[in-house]
């Protein structure tokens, strides 16, 4: 994939909180390197083979639901601060940087 | 007889006179607590009342003189460790201060150290419970999670805090009842163990905020009626408009601002929302059972961790069934109430809940619910007992 264009889709929920927020991206719309980099890490994450839930059940962990789509496949995640994989918490941070960036 | 040995007008914080230590002695007091009500209508009540009064002394003497006088009285007293993750992903970090050291001059580690402390002497004190599993277990948290992380939470073995990115949150070791609130996930793990879904997932967050809002009350030694009933306040950022995360007292009232959008929690069963974000909205419909607890407590009157936060510890540790829906939890608090401070009491406590648009029906004798095992309680593997609750309107989340 690499420098393919995705599209993605976040859901945040929870958190001790409680907060709910959404943000879509579009890498193809992403400034460089931003846009590189965020494609590296869906693919680094090996996002398109994940399970769809990877939910802990714990208390007070940020939830996500992450959807990701390209060209040819889009694929959901259920997933929390507590069982996902350092892959996957990069790239929510990343996904969270450049909602910023691109919200000024 | 007067309702108390221990006269009314004694003040707070100072030890009783020796002379009315031990007026009555406790065997009768537990003998009236067990008279009939028809017999000697409040008898039992007020007998109980003074027991827990006494009880609650004895705990403040200790508390007064020191941590060796707490280790004599519940276990060997708490065993903190504090870490530090230097803002990465890898738990729990490396050691920054341990049991018993000295300050360390990062206020986000010596919160955590002496929030961690205030919680284990809450519970110790007040429900002579031995840290979170009641058997001495570790209390390890991770301070500076992550980068600019907006959240605190238990992650089933330890407490994690974020720093807060400065610009929704501030660091989350600045509120004592959100470590409260956090220690109690870890009790509830180990006790009624329940489900983080749906109604039983809010009656877990409930819980937390309850004894979270309770080791602030205890340790600022405040009355119901002083007590601000707010859950995490202080946390918010600058600028951000609002006061707090939760209100107990006033739910749906805790904040309203564009960029974090209004608390939408209810505060009755008519405005219970329906949603699957957050297991179900567990943070937002434990509004309605956190305004009957607060109800509860400000018609006892007193301290709330006195009678009410008894009863609720008792229904949390003893019959609370892990499944529970909120109906279920009223009618085990109502009767946690009658068995711990008499029928008077269980009265109040039913009223609280029907404010709240939940009825607890009278009855005579109940099935209390198998005690659970001891720290697995909160980990997968488990089906959606309760969707949704029967019986109810319900509000669609937006």
């Amino acid at each position: 994939m690499g420098g393919e264009d995705v599209r993605i889709h976040v859901v945040q929920s929870g958190g001790i909180a409680g907060l709910r927020s959404e943000v879509d991206l579009d890498t193809s719309r992403l400034p460089e390197p931003l846009s590189t980099q965020l494609a590296g890490l869906v693919e680094g994450a090996s996002f398109f083979g994940l399970a769809a839930e990877l939910r802990s059940r714990l208390p007070d962990v940020i939830q996500y639901r992450v959807r990701v789509e390209d060209d040819d496949r889009a694929h959901e995640v259920c997933f929390d601060d507590a069982c996902s994989d350092v892959a996957l918490l990069e790239l929510i941070e990343r996904i969270a940087e450049a909602s910023k960036a691109a919200t000024g | 007889m007067r309702r108390s040995a221990i006269p009314e007008s004694h003040p707070s914080h100072a030890s009783p006179p020796d002379q009315f230590r031990s007026i009555v002695p406790p065997h009768i007091f537990k003998h009236m607590a067990e008279l009939p009500e028809t017999n000697w209508p409040g008898l039992a009540d007020r007998a109980l009342e003074s027991m827990a009064l006494a009880a609650e002394l004895r705990a403040e003497r200790c508390a007064m003189a020191g941590v060796s006088a707490l280790r004599q009285a519940a276990g060997e007293g708490p065993m903190r460790t504090v870490f530090d993750a230097q803002h990465g992903f890898s738990l729990p970090g490396h050691i920054v201060r341990k049991e018993g050291e000295d300050s360390t001059g990062d206020d986000t580690v010596d919160e955590a150290y002496d929030a961690l402390g205030a919680t284990y002497m809450y519970f110790s004190l007040v429900h002579g419970r031995d840290s979170i599993d009641g058997r001495g277990l570790r209390m390890d948290a991770t301070v500076h999670y992550r980068r600019s992380f907006n959240n605190a939470f238990w992650n089933g073995r330890q407490m994690v805090f974020g720093d807060g990115d400065g610009e929704i949150f501030g660091r989350f070791t600045r509120s004592l009842d959100i470590i409260g609130h956090e220690l109690t996930h870890g009790v509830t793990q180990y006790e009624a163990g329940l489900d983080y879904q749906d109604q039983s997932g809010a009656l877990n967050e409930h819980m937390s905020d309850v004894f979270g809002s309770l080791v602030k009350q205890y340790t600022l030694k405040q009355t119901a009626k002083k007590a601000d009933w707010l859950i995490g306040e202080g946390l918010w950022a600058p600028g951000i408009h609002g006061k707090a995360l939760r209100s107990m007292k006033a739910p749906g009232t805790a904040y309203d601002d564009p960029r974090i959008g209004r608390d939408p929690q209810p505060a009755n069963m008519s405005d219970y929302v329906d949603t699957d974000d957050d297991n179900g909205g567990v943070h937002i419909n434990s509004g309605i059972p956190n305004h009957a607890f607060y109800l509860a407590a400000i018609a006892f009157g007193g301290r709330a961790w006195s009678r009410a936060g008894k009863v609720w510890y008792h229904a949390l540790t003893q019959t609370l069934r892990r499944d529970a829906d909120f109906a279920q939890a009223a009618t085990a608090i109502v009767d946690a109430a009658g068995t711990k401070l008499g029928k008077s009491a269980a009265n109040t406590v039913r009223g609280a809940w029907k404010k709240v648009g939940i009825e607890v029906r009278s009855s005579t004798r109940r099935t209390a619910r198998p005690k659970a095992l001891a720290g697995g309680a909160q980990h997968g593997g488990r089906g959606r007992a309760n969707p949704r609750g029967a019986e109810r309107g319900h509000r669609r989340a937006s």
